[in-house]
Order: C-alpha cells, then sequence, then structure tokens
C-alpha cells in the first residue's frame, strides 16, 4: 500500500494518465481509503484532466495574425524557398 | 498537396498556428515569431514529412509546439534564479514530511469537466494562465499543459523537484480562484 507522501510525490511527478495502470489502481485504492488524501488528490486529478484538454484543444480564441507580419512571413518564405 | 507549395503555407495554416501560439505564450509578437520559425523549420524539414502519417496541418503543430517549449526556455533563462527560489518553502509541514495535506483546498465552484466543450471556457482558461506570474505561468505551462517530465524542467532550470512541484501546486490554486471567479459565477 502506497504512503500518503508516495502519493503526492507520484501526483506531483506524473500526470495519472501517464502512469502504468499498477501505479494508477495503486494510487486510486489510497485516494479512496485514506481520510486525508481523498479531496487533495481528487483536486489534483481535476486540474491535470483540464490542463490535459486545454493542451488538445485547437483554437481557444479567434484572434488573427497581423497583415504585415503575414506579409513578412510570405516574403520570409519565399527568400528561403530560392 | 499544400505541403507542397510553402508560399501556400502562410495563408492556409499562418492563423491557426498563430492561435495556437498565441493560446500558450500570450503574446502576439512573441506568438508571431514562433509561427514564423515554425514555417522555416517545416520548409527545411519538408522532406521529411510523411502524409500517411499525419495530416500536415498537425505536423506542423508539433513544430510550433517544440517551437512553443523553446520559446518558453528562452523567457526562463530570463527569470532571475532568485524568482523561483521564491517558491523553495513546501505549502506546508505536513505535506513535507509525510505528503499529507492539512488545508483542504477549495473546491471548484462548478464541474470543470462539463465545461470542456465550451469555447468560451478555455478563453477564461487561457486568460486565467496568462495572469498567473513568471516564473510560475512558465512552469505550469511547461509541466501541466506540454507534459515536460520533472527531471527534464529542474535539469534545464536546476532547481530542485520540491521546488517544481511547490511552484505548480501554487499554480494550480491560483488558477482554480481565477477560474472560479470568471467562470464559476456565469454557470452557477
Amino acid at each position: 500500500m502506497l504512503r500518503c507522501k508516495d502519493v503526492a510525490k507520484a501526483l506531483a511527478d506524473k500526470n495519472i494518465r501517464d502512469m502504468s495502470f499498477f501505479e494508477r489502481f495503486s494510487l486510486v485504492v489510497h485516494v479512496m481509503l485514506c481520510p486525508f488524501c481523498g479531496k487533495f488528490h481528487k483536486d489534483v486529478v481535476k486540474h491535470q484532466e483540464m490542463a490535459r484538454c486545454f493542451h488538445d484543444h485547437e483554437e481557444p480564441n479567434d484572434e488573427k495574425m497581423d497583415d504585415d507580419a503575414k506579409k513578412k512571413l510570405r516574403e520570409a518564405l519565399s527568400k528561403e524557398c530560392k | 498537396m499544400s505541403h507542397k507549395d510553402p508560399e501556400k503555407w502562410v495563408d492556409l495554416y499562418g492563423d491557426y498556428l498563430y492561435r495556437f501560439a498565441l493560446s500558450r505564450l500570450s503574446d502576439p509578437s512573441a506568438a508571431e515569431d514562433v509561427v514564423q520559425e515554425t514555417l522555416l523549420a517545416a520548409i527545411k524539414g519538408v522532406e521529411r514529412y510523411d502524409e500517411t502519417k499525419v495530416d500536415f496541418k498537425f505536423w506542423l503543430r508539433g513544430i510550433c509546439r517544440n517551437k512553443i517549449v523553446d520559446t518558453i526556455r528562452k523567457r526562463m533563462r530570463e527569470i532571475p534564479v532568485e524568482e523561483i527560489f521564491e517558491y523553495d518553502e513546501s505549502p506546508n509541514r505536513s505535506m513535507q514530511l509525510m505528503g499529507i495535506p492539512n488545508n483542504k483546498p477549495d473546491t471548484f465552484s462548478f464541474a470543470p469537466d462539463k465545461q470542456y466543450q465550451k469555447k468560451e471556457f478555455w478563453k477564461v482558461f487561457q486568460s486565467c494562465a496568462s495572469k498567473l506570474k513568471s516564473p510560475m505561468r512558465e512552469i505550469y505551462l511547461l509541466k501541466e499543459i506540454e507534459s515536460l517530465s520533472t527531471e527534464e524542467i529542474c535539469k534545464e532550470f536546476n532547481i530542485t523537484p520540491n521546488n517544481l512541484w511547490v511552484i505548480v501546486h501554487r499554480a494550480r490554486g491560483q488558477m482554480k480562484k481565477c477560474l472560479n471567479k470568471n467562470w464559476g459565477d456565469r454557470v452557477c
């Protein structure tokens, strides 16, 4: 059985989705049974999940690149292509 | 075959890459630089692109992601070391010794997993991340969003795992406070 410190370290170190089945299983069992860790570690997992979804989310804004910047970039690319 | 014509890349992918870079860097000028570096790197590496494996847009996004991480690394090097060690203290003694939190975390005032399909939510998330103070913002981006390993970040910036975990812990706390304030009130 993991100790509280091991759980805290594991969650600080890795995203729960990157853990092996055994690591995840041990962690979930501990968090379910431990009166100290439950809420805190569930909270960490919520944050990790949110960050992961943000990572996969493609277009969180509607901004467009400035036209002048695009023009310069086109010039740089065509120079590079020659 | 859009990948074969680099001169069209700006029109086809410029805004897409710019939005992606801006969402991570929150700095229009840095985002433009990243797009430029991405497309120039793509010209050099386009021979290695295999269209049977991945869509060209996502291939460019992969390069862009690496350029974003490089930009954050450069920013980190400009941050005075003492500002990183400001975060040296663990959140509390029981956490430091036993890993047991003695303060219960504030709760989210909304269900985060119910918001993921809402575009507005991610705008608020991005805005909250951009409000984190340096170097907390950069470390949060590298560790939580870009999933760089603890070892990699600690080696790069010469900090201990403990420093890193404390910074990420505090960043999460500030993110939650900001999200509760700016999003929680809307959905409750």
